[in-house]
């Protein structure tokens, strides 16, 4: 069982050796590097020891022997490893393998290596062996001739190829040397460079041996003292974040395990408690097989990342600005124009442009003024200027506008838009529809001033009806100290004049309950009246008075014209008009009445012009329509009829207007709108 | 104490014509009284007195609300003629307009009274004009 298992070993072991072998060799990287004379020093010996013509360092690869020292052979620099002689000879490390004829011997009389060039005969292989029992190759001497060696020839033999081995140690170590005065000067070179562009610390880690090693940059810039000395947790200190310690921790990890580069920004504070920005690099150095050095720089980023950070904010604010800007400048109330410093237009909002129907794209370079009403071109061109010349003011002003004709009234505040230097370069206006509020303030002060109107009349209507009863109370006291300082027999006069000053204060009384009747009255019966007709029938029933004075009436009416009306009132204006007429007629020219009754757009007239005696208006027109005014020397004249026809007038919600000449006549307007 | 010889009363109101005539006359200041319904009528009258040269009004009384010339106009014909310019007027008026007032003021010699006229305001009238008269 033994013998069998230990046969079909070797194949095996010689597999788990040839695994180990390529681990090792590969470790002194020393495969077909150039000829060194120190391993060819150590064959010469060999040759000269075993007084061979050849002698060989041999090393056997994966799937060839290579020859790192080789005399008397030089025609090859390796073989296959089916002719090796070597490969034999390590299976057993701890003796000199011999084969005294090769020709003769079975394992060898048909290597290629015996049969033809170079004709082996004698073969003698000391094996290398490493420092971990691992045979790399062999020490061997060859002779064309049938040989043996003695004792001493063994020995050397294997002696020298222990110099081998350690020769090969000390290769490794040279170069491993190199290497690392390599990195210490590339990183010289790199902390040069580092602490020529600011605050750029570096570290270094060896797990290994769990050293750590901080320049004093990074010292300096985590504030802690020079002395500090730190150790693998010392960076965890200070991560202010979980987050940026994890980041951190999984950077590492990845270059640990997949040899990964890491460039990470991440937070600290430092041992002062300052908040920090540091941008970490980290690489690692592979100074021996599967053995690392970490190594990477710090850098405090604070400044840039707070730059960067502020950027970003500004770009934020900027575009949340911006947003806010679109809405304002999209909103649906305002009209937003800009204009240059020559009055053109360089930007209109929307609304703007909808709202005047006007072309977007053609208003831009046009004279901002196109659209205004001629009247206020002046006041807007007048505000433009002003806002130049004072920057800082703002100029409120109001404009008419015009859209199809139509007048829109328009409130505007200016203000000039200034560049850095204060200078300014544009004209920033701003707008709005005022049409409602105005049309609305028109009609307040319509109202204010038809109210103010009505308070004078009210105090001229409280004065003259005070006047007039005053005038009989005055009458009637006069009379009653007359009876009281006079005889008796003179009563009878007294009283017969004190009764008709009671009558008369009676009739004062009773005008005025007629006066106040007609304006306090508001809901009168109203109904269709057709002008003309019932002017003719008013007519009709003064007819006499009329023939009397020989005067003539001309009606004028196209079309028949009806409106809402009170009968009553509408007839005591027509005869109040026609017998004003007749009793203020020119004694010397005929009278002529002319009634005229037409309609505009939206208003009746109805006019009466007489050419009678006529006014001068200038003298008497404000006292016109007044109470108990007479203008002429007829003694007909009250002073009552106008002002109870114009009161009669404005119940029905119309308007009278009087035009005048004396000696040539006079003509009252009276204008109903249609809709009453 | 002086009496007045002669005065103008213009007045459309024929209760008024009277009861002042008759008033001026109880008085005792008063020798004689012309009446006038209107402005018109007295200022004919100074005119004729004045083309005779005969003696003129030593004062008139005068309402302001009349028919044909009212008493306004008539203020402004006699004052604007030197003769009559003289001449004091009382404005007689049941008016409580303060710009009848405030116009009465504007004319030399002119008093404003309102309606109606005591004996007490005619003696002091008549004591006032005596005393600027002497």
């Amino acid at each position: 069982m033994k013998k069998s298992l230990k046969l079909n070993v070797p194949s095996l072991s010689l597999l788990n050796q040839g695994e180990s072998r390529f681990k090792e060799l590969s470790r002194y990287d020393i495969l077909d590097t150039p000829r060194e004379q120190e391993f060819d020093d150590i064959a010469t010996l060999a040759s000269q020891i075993c007084d061979t013509p050849i002698s060989l360092v041999t090393l056997l690869a994966k799937d060839r022997q290579w020859f790192k020292a080789n005399i008397g052979l030089t025609k090859w620099s390796e073989t296959s490893l089916e002719v090796s002689f070597c490969k034999h000879a390590i299976e057993n490390p701890e003796q000199v393998y011999i084969v005294s004829d090769a020709r003769t011997d079975k394992r060898f009389y048909q290597n290629d290596l015996v049969t033809n060039e170079p004709h082996i005969v004698f073969y003698a292989g000391a094996p290398i062996i490493s420092p971990e029992g691992v045979p790399l190759g062999s020490l061997c001497v060859i002779d064309h001739k049938p040989r043996e060696l003695s004792d001493i020839q063994i020995k050397s033999l294997r002696l020298l190829s222990k110099q081998l081995t350690k020769l090969l140690e000390l290769k490794l170590a040279l170069k491993q040397e190199r290497i690392f005065r390599d990195w210490e000067t590339d990183k010289a070179h790199f902390y040069e460079q580092a602490k020529r562009q600011g605050k750029i610390g570096g570290w270094e880690i060896d797990i290994e041996s769990s050293t750590v090693y901080w320049t004093s940059i990074i010292k300096e810039i985590l504030e802690v003292d020079q002395s500090f000395s730190p150790d693998i947790e010392s960076f965890r200190k200070f991560f202010c974040s979980g987050a940026g310690y994890n980041n951190f921790l999984k950077s590492s990890a990845d270059l640990m395990a997949h040899g990964r580069m890491y460039d990470i920004e991440v937070e600290v504070v430092t041992a002062k408690g300052n908040p920090k920005w540091i941008r970490i690099i980290g690489d690692r150095m592979e100074y021996q097989p599967n053995v690392f050095k970490y190594f990477g720089s710090f850098q405090d980023v604070t400044d840039h990342v707070t730059l960067r950070n502020k950027l970003i904010e500004s770009e934020r604010y900027q575009s949340e600005q911006a947003t806010f800007y679109k809405t304002l400048v999209e909103n649906q109330s305002f009209f937003i124009v800009i204009t240059d410093l020559q009055g053109n237009t360089t930007f209109l909002n929307q609304y703007y442009a909808d709202f005047f129907e006007l072309d977007h794209e053609k208003e831009i370079g046009q004279t901002s003024t196109l659209n205004i009403h001629p009247d206020d071109i002046f006041l807007c061109i007048e505000a433009g200027t002003k806002c130049l010349n004072e920057p800082s003011q703002i100029c409120f002003l109001n404009i008419r506008k015009l859209v199809n004709e139509i007048i829109v009234h328009t409130s505007w505040s200016f203000k000039a838009v200034v560049d850095q230097e204060g200078k300014p370069t544009a004209v920033l206006s701003i707008g709005h529809d005022v049409t409602i509020l105005v049309d609305k303030q028109e009609m307040l002060q319509s109202l204010v001033d038809v109210t103010a109107e009505q308070n004078i009349r009210l105090r001229n209507f409280t004065y003259i009806v005070s006047h007039n009863i005053r005038s009989h109370v005055a009458n009637m006291l006069s009379l009653t100290t007359l009876i009281d300082t006079s005889p008796k027999d003179d009563s009878n006069d007294y009283y017969s004049l004190l009764k008709h000053s009671i009558s008369n204060l009676e009739e004062t009384i009773h005008h005025v309950n007629n006066i106040l009747s007609i304006q306090t009255n508001t809901n009168f019966k109203k109904e269709k009246v057709n002008l003309l007709a019932e002017t003719k029938r008013v007519v009709s029933g003064i007819s006499e008075l009329i023939k009397q004075a020989g005067a003539n009436i001309e009606y004028d009416s196209k079309v028949a014209i009806t409106i809402d009306s009170n009968l009553a009132y509408f007839d005591s204006i027509v005869l109040n008009l026609v017998t004003n007429a007749v009793k203020y007629r020119n004694p010397e020219v005929p009278l002529l009445i002319n009634i005229e009754i037409s309609k505009n757009e939206n208003q009746v007239l109805f006019s009466v012009r007489d050419n009678g005696l006529g006014m001068d208006l200038k003298k008497t027109g404000h006292k016109l329509f007044g109470m108990y005014k007479t203008f002429h020397k007829n003694k007909d004249a009250k002073g009552l009829g106008l002002f109870i026809t114009k009161a009669h007038v404005e119940a029905l919600g119309g308007t009278i207007e009087v035009a005048s000449e004396p000696l040539v006549g006079t003509i009252f307007t009276l204008k109903f709108n249609e809709k009453d | 104490m002086k009496k007045i010889d002669f005065v103008f009363l213009v007045d459309d109101d024929a209760i008024v014509q009277f009861s002042v005539r008759r008033l001026l006359e109880k008085s005792g200041k008063v020798n004689s009284v012309a009446v006038f319904s209107n402005g018109e009528e007295a200022l004919m009258e100074l005119n004729h007195l004045q083309s005779n040269k005969a003696n003129l009004p030593e004062l008139i009384f005068l309402d302001l609300n009349m028919p044909v010339m009212d008493g306004w106009e008539f203020l402004e014909n006699i004052k604007s003629n030197s003769a009559c310019s003289k001449i004091p007027v009382v404005i007689l008026s049941s008016s409580i307009d303060p710009e009848d007032k405030q116009k009465a003021n504007l004319f030399d010699l002119t008093t404003f009274i309102g309606k109606p006229l005591s004996i007490s305001q005619i003696d002091s009238i008549v004591l006032e004009l005596s005393s600027s008269i002497e």
